[in-house]
């Protein structure tokens, strides 16, 4: 039903269970009831309206309150990754448009159980943030088959707090999105409240009644999940070196990032995770516990795969500091020692002629 | 003869032998210097264990602070059943109405509570929990990296494990070189042991803020959960899976902790006479799964050296904003006055 906002923070330390009563002294303590309007776009496209009504322990409205009020356009951007790990694990990965950020409007009203009492109050007025989730990036959307699609809605507030959740959510398709299927975890929570062809309302009184997931399956006409990689990449070269894999990948991308390099045997597959600079190349090692000439190697961006190659291992000796092997390395600095040596042999006269110039002009140090 | 010219002629001759014959031992940057040991898969695990088991009574006094009377769900969070540890509830006292479990698996019971104004409640509880202490024997030939699935989806950035911080991602490839998880894991543990600027801190600052360049070097400025955020995420920039796991570390088998939430203040960082809540990291080291890293006990890097003394109460893996499931007792309208937690060993 609400977020406990200002009074609970975790304790660090060795002081794990203590709610930090230094943080509260300045503050007013504060619930925040959330409500939640989602409108699913037949395109895969998400509108998320969000509603927030501060109030106290003793349900006195916050609404207008100027210390909350800037302390919540202050965590605007919390409230915007919240709002992202509805729809996703990974904020960072969600392609999201901000429609209106966080502003006051009375039009709106709030519904909340301030006192746990199994009563919705409704609170005139509410902090308003509106924003657009391109779900083909979302994480928390897969493929059934043809058109269908299962999407998961997260109560991004009881993952992190198992006493936060949302009050109120309306999920609403487009008329000419077909829903397949309707689905809450866990299932001992409640269903919608009410429901009509193309709309859910959730009104949940507590937590153990709120779903932590919201999930439905739903037909999505000229709809693809998209493979989001920040960079791509490609892998150079691998080769064995007393039963370690080298190998060699590049960053095609002007971007610095993360790649994956994964071996495939039929015994065991491993990854390496391996962060290359723009445009650069890296080289890893990855131990290899079994006898196979042959492997298949991947480079993965994100989720994205960006190449394979299947290599026949051969025993290489690693690449030597300039890029060249040992033998070569050794070869020109023999060649160049012997030129100094020689070269050496032909400076003995100049280098006395030198030192006499010295000698006698301006060079007495030696002698005194 | 210039006989300068002619030493400099013959120690590149030298050095041309050298290279040919040590030349190998010269690698890039990104790959071990060192020797390494030949892989290959395991034949069997060894693993020194020291197993105990404690009766934990917990007591939690509630109170109503407000004005009207507060009808309240009150979470405790039970300690996990980990490879190490198994938990058995004896009692839950008032009965919950419901045991859940949250995404990263953890455990807690849901307790109804309702109190008049300024009116005290308690929770009790008592639990059964074996712990295995271990120490694993490694064989460094062994280690190898898990899959693609486990690597992705456990070396990723959270709000408090940044991994596109480039100091820490500079840092994570200085210190914690090898070619191994374990060698890495290793090499990461013995830098941080080295660099701990230990204070209490009240919240949790991520591993972006708990790194503080002091002189010419890094240090890790905090307590256990900055080290142990630190940690993860260096050993995720690496891609290791790492995570945190919450709990209670004990100084004695025998032990009572206790905390009073309204002397807090007064007593500041003395606390520690009195309450372990603790907070360490996990990383996941095939072929021996998750492998606990203490960093903290004797101030040495013990990466699956890991003592009875521990107690886990849940582990922080997935989740962006980490849990509040770190307090064993966690009420929404009442507050938490007074935490009792006492260890008996069993036998």
């Amino acid at each position: 039903m609400m977020k406990r906002k200002i009074s609970i923070i975790l304790i660090s330390t060795l002081l794990l269970t203590i709610f930090s009563l230094f943080a509260l002294e300045a503050q007013p303590e504060y619930w925040t009831a959330l409500n939640y309007d989602i409108y699913v776009n037949n395109d895969g496209t998400v509108l998320v309206t969000a509603k927030f009504h501060p109030f106290t322990v003793t349900g006195e409205s916050l609404y207008k309150n100027s210390t909350v009020e800037k302390e919540l356009k202050e965590g605007e951007q919390t409230m915007i990754t919240e709002i992202l790990l509805m729809f996703s694990k990974k904020p960072e990965k969600l392609k999201y448009k901000i429609i209106s950020h966080l502003h006051s409007d009375d039009r709106y009203s709030v519904l909340c159980d301030i006192r746990n009492t199994g009563k919705m109050d409704k609170m005139q007025g509410a902090y308003v943030l509106q924003i657009l989730i391109y779900l083909n990036s979302s994480d928390f959307i897969s493929h059934i088959k043809n058109n269908i699609y299962k999407v998961k809605i997260r109560d991004s507030y009881t993952s992190q707090n198992p006493n936060s959740w949302i009050d109120v959510l309306n999920v609403t398709f487009s008329k000419d999105i077909k829903i397949e299927k309707v689905e809450w975890e866990p299932d001992f929570a409640h269903g919608p409240t009410n429901k009509t062809k193309n709309s859910f309302l959730w009104i949940n009184f507590n937590q153990p009644e709120a779903p932590d997931f919201y999930v439905f399956e739903i037909e999505l006409k000229n709809f693809k999940i998209v493979t989001l990689a920040n960079i791509t990449g490609k892998i150079i070269d691998a080769f064995l070196n007393k039963n370690y894999v080298y190998v060699k990948v590049h960053n095609n991308s002007s971007y610095n990032g993360y790649l994956y390099v994964r071996i495939v045997t039929d015994y065991l597959n491993q990854t390496r995770k391996i962060y290359v600079g723009a445009e650069k190349s890296a080289t890893v090692s990855i131990p290899l516990p079994v006898n196979s000439s042959t492997i298949i190697i991947e480079l993965w961006s994100d989720s994205k795969k960006v190449d394979t190659k299947i290599f026949k291992l051969r025993e290489k000796e690693l690449p030597s500091p300039l890029g060249l092997s040992y033998k070569d390395v050794s070869l020109y600095l023999a060649i160049a020692g012997a030129i100094i040596v020689i070269i050496s042999l032909f400076l003995k006269e100049k280098e006395k002629r030198e030192y006499n110039i010295q000698e006698y002009g301006y060079y007495s140090y030696p002698y005194h | 003869m210039n006989f300068k010219v002619f030493i400099i002629g013959i120690i590149l001759l030298a050095a041309s032998i050298l290279t040919l014959t040590y030349g190998k031992d010269i690698l890039p940057e990104n790959i071990n210097r060192k020797e390494k040991p030949l892989p290959k898969l395991p034949t069997h695990i060894n693993i020194q264990f020291s197993n105990i088991t404690y009766r934990v009574y917990g007591k939690f006094i509630l109170k109503n602070n407000e004005k009207i009377p507060l009808k309240d769900f009150v979470y405790v969070t039970i300690p996990r059943n980990t490879t190490y540890q198994s938990t058995k509830v004896i009692y839950i006292k008032p009965k919950p109405s419901r045991i859940q479990i949250d995404e990263d698996g953890n455990v807690f019971a849901v307790v109804e509570i309702s109190a008049d104004p300024g009116e005290k409640k308690q929770i009790n509880v008592e639990f059964l929990v074996k712990v295995s202490g271990y120490k694993i024997i490694y064989n460094p030939s062994e280690s190898y990296w898990p899959d693609i699935d486990m690597v992705r989806e456990l070396t990723t950035k959270t709000n408090f494990w940044n991994t596109e911080n480039s100091t820490l991602i500079s840092l994570a490839y200085k210190v914690g070189k090898g070619d191994t998880p374990l060698e890495i894991s290793k090499n990461i543990a013995k830098w941080m042991v080295k660099h701990v600027n230990y204070h209490v801190y009240f919240g949790r600052s991520g591993s972006d803020h708990s790194i503080v360049r002091m002189g010419l070097d890094y240090y890790v400025t905090g307590d256990c959960v900055e080290v142990a955020d630190t940690f993860v995420t260096l050993a995720r920039i690496r891609g290791i899976p790492a995570r945190t796991v919450f709990g209670i570390y004990l100084t004695e088998h025998t032990t009572k902790q206790w905390l009073n939430y309204s002397t807090l203040r007064e007593e500041g960082e003395n606390i520690l006479d009195h309450w372990g809540g603790h907070m360490w990291s996990q990383v996941y080291l095939p072929p021996w799964g998750w492998v606990d890293v203490e960093l903290l006990e004797y101030m040495k890097p013990k990466v699956g050296d890991f003592t009875n003394y521990h107690i886990v109460y849940g582990i922080e893996e997935t989740k962006y904003y980490g849990t509040l499931l770190t307090s064993t007792c966690l009420p929404s309208y009442l507050d938490l006055e007074y935490v009792e937690l006492e260890f008996k060993p069993e036998g």
